[in-house]
C-alpha cells in the first residue's frame, strides 16, 4: 500500500511544473516561502539517491530526514487534512462530498442490475441452451462486449437526444429538476436511463460468461445429478444447486469495481456531464489540480485494496477448501 | 469452433483458422492489410520518388517533425503541394486524400457532400475539412501499431518474467547469494539509474557505457554463480507475484491518466510503453501459470536427467511453448490497448490532437453534435477492429481448452 501511495505521489511530483504549482500554493496559504527558498525545494523522500555513472550533481545516498514531501503529505493525510483544491480553494473533503451522491447513484444501481441480469441471462443460456433464441443472445452480448463504452454513449445521445433524431430523453445532468441524484431517482429517472445502459451493456456479456461457465462447469459433477433426482425442478435445481458454485468469480469481479463506486466511471460521466467523482478526476487532471488528484488517486487503490481483502475473506466463507490451502 | 480436441499449434492454428472461422479469417486480413497498406490507399505524398536525380520515400515521412524535411519539403510548404511539384519519376497512393491536408473551407461535410472545388468526400469530412475516409484508414492503422506495439512489449517482458519465476521456483527457488546479490544490485542500477538516465540532462556517452558494462557483468556473475554452493532462499517468483499484487490494487485507469501527463506531447510510442508497464502484470500472471502447468510435464524431468543445463530446458523448452498458450492472453490485450488508446484520445487526455487516431477523431466530433458521419464511421471501425480481436482470442483459447477472458484493466 505504502509503495503504490508513493508511486502516485512520484508520478505527480513528475509532472512538468506540477512541484512549482504545489509549492506556490502552500507558500501564499502558510507564509513558508522564505523556509522554502533558503533550503531549496523539499525532496520527495526520506532520502534521495545520485548516480553512480551519470552526473547528477548529488551524493550517492543523502538522508533527507523528515523534511520530505512524502513525510508531510503522510502525517497531513493521518490528520485527515487533505488539503485544498488548487482551483478555487475549496477543501478537497467538500468537494468529494459533493461528487460522491452522483457517482454512488449511478454506480450503486448499475452493479445491482448488471449482477442481476448477468444470473438471469446466464440461467437461461444454460436452461435454453441449443435455442435459436439463446444463440442470437450470446451473438449479441459477445458483440456488445466489444462495443466501445463512449461509443455506445455517443450513439445513443445521436439517437435518444438528438433534436433531428428522436429527442425523448435529457442529454445530460443540465436542467435537472433536481440537485439532489437520489431525488432525481425518484423524480426523473429518465436522466439515469442512458448513463446507466452505457454502463451495464459492455460488461454484460462478461460476467454472464462467467455465471454460465462456471454453471456448465458444475454440470458435469456427479452431485448435480444427485440434485436432479430429488425431483426438483430444473431452475429450482440450477437456483439452489449450482449457482452458489459459480458465484466466486462473481465475488472477485465485485472486488475489481468496488474502486468504481468512489473513482466513478470517468468517461460515462464527462460524456453525459454528471458531476460526479469520474467527471471531477477528469477535470482536476485538465486543470492540473493536484491536490484534487492525489486524493482521488490515494481513495482509489485505497478502495482496490480493500476490495480485495473483502472479496479473500467472503470467497473464504463461501468455499471453505480455500482455508486448507493457506 | 470445434471442441477442446483441436489443438491449434504453431503454422496449424493459421489453416485451422482459415477453415474453421473463414469469415473472422477474412476480416483480420481485411483489417491488417487496411492498416499496413494505409500509405499505399491513401495519402496527398508519393511513395517513392525521384526528385532531381535523388530518390526518396515521402509517404514515411512524418508530418510531425519538421525538423527532418527533406529537400523537396522545403519546397512543398503545404502537404497538398506535392502534386504541383515535378518529379522525374514518382509512386503514388491509390487515392490522394490524406488526413493531415487541412482545408478549413471544407469543415464538416457530410458524406458524399462536395467541396467548394468540386472534389466528392466519400465518409464527409471533418474538423478543419480532414477527409473522413482517409482519416479512418489512418486511425486505424494508428491504433493498430499502438495496440500490437504494446501487447508486443509486455507480452515479451512479461512472458519472459512470468515463466523464468516459475522455472525459477521449480527448481525450489534456491540461487548461490552471489547470485541474489548480483540480481538485487542489477535491479538497482537498472530502476535507479534508469530513472537518473531520464531526468538529468547532461548524459555522457562514457557515463553510460559504464553503466551498461555494469549491468552487463552484474549479469554475467549471476548467471555464473547461480549454482554455487553457500545457497539463500531467493524466490524470483515471490518477487514477481509481489510486483503483480502492488501493480493489481492500481487503479489502472487513472495511473495512466497520470503517466500521460508526465510527457509533454505524448506520441504513440510513449503511450504504447505506458500501457505495456500497465499491462505487463496481467501478462506475468499468464506465462507464471502457463509455465507451472507445463513444468511438471514428465519430459523437463526426462532432460533433466539426460544433464541438460538449466538454461537450456528454460530456452529450448519451456519458452517456446509458453508463446502459444500467450496468444489469446495478448489477442485480448491488443484489444483491450486499441479500446483504452480510443477512450483516452476521446477525452482529449491521450494522443496528441494533431495525430490522426480513431479517437482523436471522435474527439473532434464532441464540439460539433450534429456530425453523425465523424461518430459512426470511426467507431464502427474501432468496434470491427476490437470484435475480431476478441473472436480471434475466443476461438484460440476455446482451440486450445484454455478459459481466460478479460481480467485486464478496466476502460470503465
Amino acid at each position: 500500500m505504502g509503495a503504490i501511495l508513493w508511486l502516485g505521489l512520484w508520478v505527480i511530483r513528475q509532472i512538468p511544473g506540477s512541484y512549482e504549482e504545489i509549492a506556490t500554493w502552500d507558500a501564499d496559504l502558510e507564509q513558508t516561502a522564505d523556509a522554502s527558498r533558503e533550503e531549496g525545494p523539499v525532496p520527495g523522500f526520506y532520502w534521495s539517491t545520485g548516480s553512480l555513472f551519470l552526473n547528477s550533481g548529488g551524493p550517492f545516498l543523502q538522508w533527507n530526514g523528515t523534511r520530505n514531501a512524502f513525510h508531510q503529505w503522510a502525517c497531513r493525510y493521518a490528520a485527515m487534512d487533505f488539503g485544498h483544491s488548487l482551483v478555487d480553494g475549496l477543501p478537497v473533503k467538500e468537494k468529494f462530498r459533493r461528487a460522491l451522491p452522483w457517482s454512488m447513484a449511478l454506480q450503486l444501481p448499475a452493479i445491482v442490475l448488471l449482477l442481476l441480469l448477468s444470473v438471469w441471462l446466464a440461467l437461461e443460456a444454460v436452461m435454453r441452451s441449443g435455442s435459436w433464441t439463446m444463440a442470437m443472445a450470446d451473438r449479441a452480448l459477445t458483440g456488445l462486449y466489444a462495443v466501445p463504452g463512449f461509443w455506445l454513449a455517443t450513439l445513443l445521445l445521436l439517437i435518444f437526444a438528438n433534436p433531428e433524431c428522436i429527442q425523448v430523453l435529457p442529454t445530460g445532468m443540465q436542467g435537472a429538476p433536481s440537485a439532489n441524484p437520489y431525488r432525481l431517482w425518484w423524480v426523473a429517472p429518465k436522466y439515469f436511463l442512458l448513463p446507466l445502459l452505457c454502463l451495464v451493456l459492455p460488461s454484460l456479456a462478461y460476467l454472464q460468461r462467467l455465471v454460465r461457465n462456471g454453471l456448465l462447469e458444475h454440470l458435469e459433477k456427479p452431485h448435480w445429478k444427485r440434485a436432479l433426482s430429488t425431483g426438483l425442478p430444473l431452475r429450482k435445481a440450477l437456483l439452489v444447486e449450482a449457482l452458489p458454485a459459480a458465484l466466486p468469480p462473481l465475488v472477485t469481479w465485485m472486488a475489481g469495481v468496488l474502486p468504481a463506486l468512489v473513482s466513478g466511471s470517468v468517461i460515462i460521466e464527462q460524456i453525459f456531464s454528471i458531476p460526479g467523482l469520474g467527471r471531477l478526476l477528469y477535470q482536476s487532471i485538465a486543470v492540473r489540480d493536484w491536490p484534487m488528484v492525489q486524493f482521488l488517486f490515494f481513495l482509489g487503490s485505497a478502495f482496490t485494496v480493500l476490495g480485495f481483502m473483502v472479496s479473500d475473506l467472503l470467497l473464504r466463507w463461501m468455499d471453505p477448501r480455500l482455508k486448507q490451502t493457506v | 469452433m470445434d471442441g477442446p480436441e483441436v489443438k491449434a499449434n504453431g503454422v496449424n492454428a493459421y489453416s485451422l483458422l482459415r477453415k474453421q472461422r473463414a469469415g473472422l479469417f477474412l476480416s483480420l486480413h481485411l483489417l491488417m492489410g487496411l492498416a499496413v497498406l494505409a500509405i499505399w490507399i491513401t495519402g496527398s505524398k508519393p511513395l517513392l520518388c525521384k526528385y532531381q536525380g535523388e530518390w526518396h520515400v515521402p509517404a514515411l515521412h512524418d508530418q510531425a517533425r519538421s525538423g527532418t524535411r527533406l529537400a523537396f519539403d522545403l519546397v512543398a510548404t503545404a502537404d497538398s503541394d506535392y502534386r504541383n511539384l515535378t518529379f522525374d519519376l514518382a509512386v503514388w497512393p491509390l487515392f490522394g486524400r490524406d488526413p493531415h491536408v487541412l482545408k478549413p473551407e471544407a469543415s464538416w461535410l457530410r458524406p458524399l457532400e462536395k467541396d467548394p472545388s468540386g472534389n466528392i468526400y466519400w465518409l464527409g469530412s471533418y474538423e478543419l475539412g480532414r477527409d473522413l475516409f482517409a482519416a479512418c484508414i489512418y486511425g486505424l492503422r494508428r491504433s493498430a501499431l499502438l495496440g500490437l506495439l504494446a501487447m508486443g512489449i509486455a507480452g515479451v517482458f512479461g512472458g519472459i518474467v512470468g515463466s523464468f519465476a516459475a522455472f525459477q521456483s521449480h527448481r525450489h527457488g534456491r540461487i548461490s547469494w552471489m547470485s541474489a546479490a548480483a540480481v538485487g544490485a542489477m535491479l538497482w542500477v537498472v530502476l535507479a539509474e534508469g530513472l537518473h538516465l531520464t531526468q538529468s540532462k547532461n548524459v555522457s556517452w562514457a557515463g553510460l557505457a559504464r553503466m551498461v558494462a555494469v549491468v552487463l557483468s552484474l549479469a554475467w556473475l549471476a548467471v555464473k554463480t547461480w549454482d554455487r554452493r553457500p545457497k539463500i532462499h531467493f524466490s524470483l517468483d515471490r518477487l514477481s507475484l509481489a510486483y503483480v499484487e502492488i501493480m493489481k490494487s492500481i487503479p489502472g485507469l487513472l495511473l495512466l491518466l497520470l503517466l500521460v501527463q508526465m510527457v509533454p506531447d505524448a506520441g504513440t510510442v510513449d503511450i504504447a510503453l505506458m500501457v505495456a508497464f500497465l499491462y505487463s502484470p496481467v501478462v506475468i500472471k499468464y506465462s507464471r501459470s502457463f509455465a507451472t502447468r507445463r513444468l511438471p510435464e514428465p519430459h523437463i524431468d526426462a532432460l533433466q536427467a539426460l544433464g541438460a543445463s538449466p538454461a537450456r530446458i528454460y530456452f529450448r523448452h519451456l519458452l517456446p511453448r509458453i508463446w502459444p498458450d500467450l496468444i489469446p492472453v495478448l489477442a485480448f490485450g491488443v484489444a483491450q490497448v486499441v479500446l483504452l488508446e480510443a477512450s483516452l484520445s476521446f477525452l482529449g487526455l491521450g494522443l496528441d490532437l494533431d495525430t490522426v487516431s480513431l479517437g482523436t477523431i471522435m474527439h473532434a466530433a464532441r464540439s460539433n453534435p450534429a456530425a453523425w458521419w465523424a461518430i459512426v464511421f470511426p467507431g464502427a471501425l474501432l468496434f470491427w477492429l476490437v470484435y475480431s480481436l476478441n473472436a480471434l482470442g475466443d476461438w484460440f483459447s476455446q482451440s486450445r481448452s484454455l478459459s481466460h477472458r478479460g481480467g485486464g484493466l478496466k476502460t470503465r
